[in-house]
């Protein structure tokens, strides 16, 4: 199977999953089962972000792996495989919780007012800042209100995306 | 050789790609774009469909085998940069979450 490790929807999964130095671990990855430790040696990504990286893509069906017994010492040694032929699967699983979040956020943002610090220190909502006589909580300067429609309107629209697909 | 190359231009365009662009990319005639089509179809590297064109019929070429995301998927992202809640391992408060904040940022910068 082909897969397109350039692709920024595919990249963007990945790093999100594995960060960069797991990347490198992808994109260097010998053909075949190969162990951890040669894994290592060959992408030169040190052995524990390695494994992690292998763990994480098992967790989410990237990577399979097999074990074999030494027949003389008794050991047990994991021979991995990164198979990314269902990342599609996973993406669609992923477009479900970030719906699912989105519509959280768009009834929050529907049921409140919010006020910002001009400090950057944060947004919080009318309760908040009512309490505080509208100073920031965080620095004590005095908050702005922040008009939220475009934030309301921009959650809809991707949800409404999302929901047709 | 020609194959090859028309090959990766193929496996490079998930949506397809016109036999007519293939042809004007690749710079050769209609006839060796077409022998060169049907061969890499008859090793079941690409299919194709009928598609018109400008009110002329012509074909779009598909790779076989590639597996990636499809134009749905373009709906993770917001100003190039990948859903927040993927591998996120905080607790999770998509309410007032900081991360998914800056995300829907980027979807208004995306927009305006």
């Amino acid at each position: 199977m082909l897969v397109d490790l350039d692709d920024p929807i595919i990249r963007g999964l990945l790093i999100n999953l594995v960060g960069e130095e797991g990347m490198n671990v992808v994109l260097k990855m010998p053909d075949g089962e190969v162990t951890d430790e040669e894994v290592s040696n060959v992408t030169e990504v040190p052995l524990n972000i390695v494994r992690r990286t292998l763990y994480i893509l098992f967790e989410n069906r990237l990577a399979t792996y097999r074990r074999e017994r030494n027949k003389d010492s008794g050991w047990l040694t994991y021979l991995w495989l990164i198979d990314i032929s269902g990342i599609n699967e996973l993406l669609d699983n992923e477009m479900n919780r970030l719906l699912t979040n989105l519509k959280s956020k768009l009834d929050f943002e529907e049921d409140n007012m919010f006020y910002i610090c001009e400090n950057e220190c944060g947004r919080f909502v009318f309760d908040l800042v009512a309490e505080t006589e509208y100073l920031c909580p965080n620095c004590g300067e005095e908050v702005v209100f922040e008009e939220n429609e475009i934030i309301k309107q921009s959650l809809r629209k991707r949800i409404n995306e999302l929901e047709d697909i | 050789m020609v194959e090859n190359e028309m090959l990766e231009i193929i496996n490079s365009h998930r949506e397809g790609i016109l036999q007519s662009e293939i042809r004007k990319v690749m710079g050769i005639d209609s006839k060796k774009c077409s022998r060169t089509v049907n061969k890499l179809m008859k090793e079941h590297l690409i299919r194709r469909e009928d598609e018109l064109a400008d009110g002329r019929k012509t074909f779009r070429l598909f790779p076989i085998g590639f597996t990636g995301p499809s134009e749905k998927h373009l709906k993770l992202l917001a100003g190039g940069s990948f859903s927040p809640c993927t591998g996120c391992d905080l607790e999770c408060y998509p309410e007032t979450c900081n991360r998914l904040n800056a995300w829907v940022y980027a979807i208004i910068e995306e927009e305006s």
